[in-house]
C-alpha cells in the first residue's frame, strides 16, 4: 500500500506549480509541509483526481490517478475549506456525503453514528452546519473523509484557524484513523508535523526540497541551535546575522533561539533542536533568505 | 435513489419551494378562479342567443372583409401593430408611406381615403378583389408597414376569427361534450395559465440548485466522492422537476373538482384524467426544458446568467405569438386562452405533441450537456473555473 | 467618504461591472424589439413601462451581490465602516444609472417625434422602475439570496399583466393602460420603504 509519485509536473498557465515532485509514500501519517502557495494544496488535488496534472505518473495504491473513479472510492478528501449545506444537521450532511461515497442504507445507518460517535459529534448531531465552530465542521470533515472507510485520507491545511485545544484534539483523532492507512496532512504549522508524524515532505515553490523522517530533518540541526540572552534591542540586528528561530521577550531581555553551523554569541548554550528550528533552516538554506522564528 | 430522496427533501425545506407555491397557487386562482363562473358553458347554446363567441375562419370572403377593415383602422389611427423580431412593436408611417398606404386601400375598395375619412365612423368597406389580388396589395401593405403585420398571408388565413352562428356554437357544444367531456375544455385553459409561469419559475429552482454547492463551501468535498456526475446531476435534475411538478399537479386535481361536479350534475359525464393529462403532457415537459437549461447554462458560468436567458426566451415566446389559441410549432409558451375549440384543438394536437416531444428531447440532451461540463469541472477542479480562489495553493 | 468611495469603486469592478452591461446591452437591444418612433403618449409609456422598467431589476436586485459569500459578509461588518453606508451608496450608484437610462430613453423618444408629457413620464417612470428594482433588492437583502430577488421583482413584474386589480396603487403598467400619472409617490414612498426595510432587516437578522 502505497503512493508513488514520479516526476510529476503541473503548470497553470505559465506558473508552474510543481517541478519534478518524486515521492514514495507509505502507510500511516504523511506530513508535506511548506509555506503558502508552495504546490501542498495542488498535489493534494491531483492526488485525489480533482486537479490534472501536467505530466508525470501518480499511482494510488497501484491505481493510475487517470482512473478517477476507482481513486475516488479508495480516498477520502477533506479540502482546505470543508462545509456543507447550512441547513443541514450534523447527521443530515454525512447521511448526504455517505450516499455520495456510494454506501447503502444499512451501511448508513450504522456507519453515520458510529463516525459522529468516533469524531466526537454525537451530541451535536441535531446541531446545523452553520451554527458549527471551525473545529466542530472539522471534525465532521474527519468523519465524511473515513466514513467509506478509504485506504488513503487526504487532509489540507486540517487545523488552520482552530484554537490550541482543538488543534491537539484534531490531531489525536487524525493519529487514530491512520492506523492501516495513508493520511496524507499538509499544514504549514510545524508543531502539526511534529506531533504527529512519521515521515515528511517539505515543498517549496513546486519542489520536494526535504524527503525523509521527522528525525533525518532534526539531525541537519543536531547541535547546530543555541540559545542566549540578549538585550532586546540587539535582536534586530542579530536577525541580519543569523537565522533566529525563537524569541522570548521578557522587558529588556530576551532569550533568543539561533541556528548557527559555530557558537554565535559567547553566552549561547546549546540546545535541544525541535522540528520547527529544523524546517527554517531548511528554508533558509534553499531560499537564502533570513526567516524569523515565532515571536512570544 | 437514495440521493434522489435526499434532494428532495432538500428542495421542500427551501424558501424557493414555497414562495413557488405562494405565487402559483395565488396566481392560477386569480386568473382561473374567476372563469368559474364560465361554467355554464355547459348550458346548451339556445336559438335566438345575441351572441354565441367566435370561431377561427378560412372563408376568403370573411378574412378579406376583416384585414381591410383593420388595415383602414391603423391606416386610420397610423398605427400598426407588428411582432418582427417576436416582440410586439409598434409602426407608425410618415407622409409618403401613408399616401402609399391610402393608394392601397383605394385599390382594396374603390374608395378615396379623403371619403373614408369624412365619414369614418359610418363607413363600411366594400371589398373590391378577388382574393389573389387581394393578397398582392396585402403583401404590397407588408412592405410599407414592415416584416410581422397583421396582414401577411399565413397570419390572415390562420387568425381570422368571425362570430358563431347557432350552428356553431351548437356544433362546439357537443365536442365539448363528447369530444373534451368538460373538464378537457377547462384543463386546456388550466394549462395556457399555468405555463406562463412555468416558462420562468424553474430557472430559479435550477440556478439556485448548481450554485448551491460552490455558495455552501462544499464543492470541494463534493467533487471528490466517488459518485458519478451523472448521478449527481440527474439526481438533482429529477428532484426539481418532480417538486415543481407536484403542487402544479396537485393544483390540478384540486382544481378540477367544480367542473367535474357541474358536469356531473348537468348529466354528463366528465373526463377525471383530463387535468392530469394535460398536465403531464402540456407542463411537465415545460419544467423540464426550463430546469435542464437552467442547469446546463448554471453549470457553464456559475453565475445567474441563466435568469435573464428564460426570462428573456419566455417572453420573447409569448409576445412573438399572433394569437393566444394553439399554432403551436415550437414555442415554448403554447397557449389555449380560450374555452372550448375542442375541434380545433384536436385539428391541431399532433403539433402540440410534436412540440412537447421536442422539448423533452431537448431537454435530456441539455442534461447531457450538463453532466458532461459537471465532469469536467470535477476533473479540472473548481478552482480553475471559478474565478473566486487562486490556483496553486 | 474618500474609503467608501473606494470600496463603492471596487464593488461595481469586482461585481457590478457585468450587470451595469447586461443592462446596456438590453438598452442597445431595444433598437431591434421597440419603436421610438412617432409614438403617442400612451404608446411612450409604454415603451417606459414595459420594456425600460426591466433595467429596475437588472440594476437593484444584484446589489448583495459580494455578500452572497457569508465570510465575506461578516468580514465587512466587524470592520469600522458602517455596512449600512457601504449598501445605500451601492443604492445611489444604482440610482445614477437608472436616472441616465431613463434619460436617455426620454431624449430618444423625444428626438424621434414622439408626443408625452416630458416630465411627468420622465418621473413616473423613475418611480416605477425604482419600485421594481427595490422589490428585487428587498428580497435578495432579506434573504441574502440573489436568486430569490430576481424570482420576487420578475413574478412582480408578470403578474402585472394579469391581475393588476389586486395590485391596487401600487400596479404597474398604468400609464399606458388608462394614462393614470397619480400613483407614482405612492411608488416612490414604498421603494424608500423597501430599500430601508431591507437593510434594516437584513442586519438585524445577521447578527442574531
Amino acid at each position: 500500500m502505497e503512493i508513488r509519485i514520479e516526476n510529476l509536473q503541473k503548470s497553470y498557465g505559465k506558473k508552474q506549480a510543481l517541478k519534478n515532485v518524486n515521492l514514495n509514500i507509505k502507510s500511516g501519517m504523511f506530513g508535506l509541509l511548506g509555506p503558502n502557495g508552495a504546490g501542498k494544496t495542488t498535489l493534494m488535488k491531483i492526488i485525489t483526481t480533482l486537479t490534472k496534472k501536467t505530466a508525470g505518473n501518480v499511482d494510488v495504491c497501484m491505481v493510475p490517478v487517470e482512473n478517477s473513479k476507482k481513486i475516488r472510492e479508495m480516498t477520502g478528501y477533506l479540502p482546505q475549506e470543508f462545509s456543507m449545506y447550512g441547513n443541514m444537521t450534523a447527521y443530515e450532511a454525512l447521511d448526504y456525503l455517505a450516499v455520495l461515497s456510494g454506501l447503502s442504507r444499512k451501511e448508513r445507518k450504522e456507519k453515520v453514528p458510529e463516525m459522529l460517535e468516533k469524531v466526537n459529534l454525537s451530541e451535536q448531531r441535531n446541531t446545523k452546519v452553520r451554527a458549527m465552530s471551525g473545529g466542530m465542521k472539522r471534525r465532521l470533515g474527519i468523519a465524511q473523509a473515513i466514513i467509506h472507510d478509504p485506504k488513503v485520507i487526504v487532509v489540507d491545511e486540517p487545523t488552520a484557524g482552530l484554537d490550541p485545544e482543538e488543534r491537539v484534539r484534531f490531531r489525536n483523532l487524525l493519529c487514530e484513523v491512520a492506523s492501516e492507512k495513508i493520511v496524507i496532512l499538509s499544514t504549514h504549522i510545524v508543531g502539526d508535523i511534529e506531533a504527529t508524524c512519521e515521515n515528511i515532505a517539505v515543498l517549496n515553490e513546486g519542489e520536494i526540497i526535504f524527503n525523509g523522517t521527522v528525525s533525518k530533518l532534526l539531525q541537519m540541526v543536531k547541535g547546530n541551535v543555541y540559545q542566549a540572552q540578549v538585550s532586546s534591542a540587539e535582536i534586530a540586528q542579530l536577525k541580519e546575522q543569523f537565522l533566529v528561530t525563537g524569541i522570548l521577550t521578557s522587558g529588556s531581555i530576551s532569550t533568543v533561539k539561533i541556528v548557527s553551523d559555530e557558537k554565535p554569541l559567547k553566552n549561547a548554550e546549546q540546545v535541544q533542536a525541535d522540528v520547527e528550528d529544523a524546517y527554517l533552516y531548511l528554508m533558509h538554506n534553499c531560499t537564502g533568505k533570513k526567516l524569523s522564528g515565532k515571536e512570544v | 435513489m437514495s440521493l434522489f430522496s435526499k434532494e428532495c427533501k432538500q428542495i421542500l425545506k427551501s424558501l424557493i419551494f414555497y414562495i413557488f407555491i405562494v405565487i402559483f397557487v395565488l396566481y392560477i386562482t386569480t386568473q382561473f378562479g374567476g372563469d368559474a363562473e364560465d361554467i355554464n358553458l355547459i348550458n346548451k347554446p339556445e336559438a335566438g342567443q345575441e351572441e354565441y363567441g367566435y370561431k377561427i375562419t378560412d372563408n376568403p370572403e370573411e378574412i378579406m372583409d376583416y384585414a381591410v377593415n383593420g388595415i383602414i383602422y391603423e391606416t386610420y389611427i397610423n398605427s400598426y401593430s407588428t411582432y418582427p423580431f417576436g416582440f410586439y412593436k409598434e409602426i407608425k408611417l410618415n407622409e409618403n408611406e401613408l399616401q402609399d398606404m391610402e393608394e392601397l386601400i383605394y385599390r382594396l375598395t374603390g374608395d378615396k381615403w379623403d371619403d373614408i375619412v369624412s365619414d369614418y365612423d359610418n363607413y363600411i368597406p366594400p371589398v373590391k378583389t378577388e382574393y389573389s389580388e387581394f393578397l398582392e396589395i396585402m403583401a404590397d401593405a407588408c412592405e410599407i408597414i414592415g416584416k410581422g403585420s397583421s396582414y401577411e398571408k399565413e397570419e390572415m388565413e390562420n387568425h381570422t376569427t368571425v362570430p358563431m352562428t347557432y350552428e356553431d356554437a351548437m356544433e362546439e357544444y357537443e365536442s365539448m361534450i363528447n369530444k373534451d367531456h368538460v373538464t378537457g375544455t377547462y384543463a386546456r385553459l388550466f394549462c395556457d395559465y399555468a405555463v406562463i409561469l412555468l416558462a420562468i419559475i424553474p430557472v430559479f429552482f435550477g440556478v439556485t440548485r448548481c450554485l448551491r454547492d460552490r455558495r455552501a463551501k462544499a464543492e470541494g468535498v463534493i467533487f471528490s466522492k466517488s459518485v458519478s456526475s451523472a448521478k449527481i446531476i440527474i439526481s438533482r435534475y429529477m428532484a426539481n422537476v418532480v417538486m415543481i411538478f407536484l403542487p402544479v399537479l396537485i393544483t390540478a386535481l384540486i382544481i378540477q373538482i367544480p367542473y367535474i361536479y357541474s358536469a356531473e350534475a348537468a348529466g354528463i359525464s366528465a373526463d377525471y384524467m383530463a387535468f392530469i393529462r394535460y398536465s403531464v403532457i402540456w407542463l411537465l415537459p415545460e419544467i423540464m426544458i426550463v430546469t435542464a437549461l437552467s442547469f446546463a447554462v448554471t453549470e457553464l458560468t456559475g453565475g445567474i446568467w441563466a435568469i435573464f436567458i428564460q426570462f428573456v426566451w419566455a417572453f420573447a415566446s409569448m409576445l412573438s405569438s399572433s394569437t393566444l389559441v394553439g399554432d403551436f410549432g415550437l414555442k415554448l409558451v403554447v397557449r389555449w386562452n380560450t374555452l372550448g375549440g375542442a375541434d380545433s384543438y384536436l385539428r391541431q394536437v399532433n403539433d402540440l405533441y410534436i412540440n412537447r416531444a421536442f422539448y423533452v428531447g431537448l431537454s435530456v440532451v441539455l442534461v447531457a450537456v450538463s453532466i458532461l461540463i459537471y465532469s469536467v469541472k470535477r476533473k479540472k477542479g473548481a478552482a480553475e473555473h471559478g474565478k473566486i480562489r487562486k490556483s496553486g495553493n | 467618504m474618500e474609503k467608501f468611495v473606494s470600496l463603492e469603486i471596487s464593488f461595481v469592478k469586482k461585481h457590478y461591472f457585468k450587470h451595469i452591461l447586461l443592462a446596456l446591452l438590453f438598452a442597445i437591444l431595444s433598437g431591434a424589439v421597440v419603436s421610438f418612433k412617432n409614438l403617442n403618449e400612451l404608446q411612450s409609456a409604454r415603451v417606459m413601462e414595459m420594456y425600460v422598467s426591466i433595467l429596475g431589476i437588472i440594476l437593484f436586485t444584484p446589489l448583495f451581490m459580494p455578500e452572497q459569500d457569508r465570510e465575506i459578509w461578516r468580514l465587512e461588518q466587524s470592520k469600522k465602516l458602517s455596512v449600512v453606508n457601504l449598501y445605500i451608496l451601492r443604492i445611489l450608484t444604482a440610482v445614477i444609472f437608472l436616472l441616465a437610462t431613463v434619460s436617455i430613453f426620454i431624449i430618444i423618444m423625444r428626438q424621434n417625434n414622439c408626443e408625452f408629457p416630458v416630465l411627468k413620464l420622465w418621473i413616473f417612470s423613475v418611480c416605477e422602475i425604482l419600485f421594481l428594482g427595490s422589490i428585487g433588492f428587498f428580497v435578495s437583502a432579506v434573504t441574502n439570496q440573489v436568486v430569490l430577488g430576481y424570482m420576487a421583482a420578475i413574478m412582480y413584474y408578470m403578474i402585472n399583466f394579469g391581475a393588476t386589480e389586486y395590485l391596487k396603487k401600487l400596479a404597474l403598467f398604468q400609464v399606458m393602460r388608462l394614462g393614470k400619472y397619480d400613483f407614482w409617490y405612492y411608488m416612490l414612498a414604498v421603494s424608500v420603504l423597501l430599500f430601508a426595510a431591507g437593510i434594516s432587516i437584513r442586519e438585524i437578522r445577521s447578527k442574531k
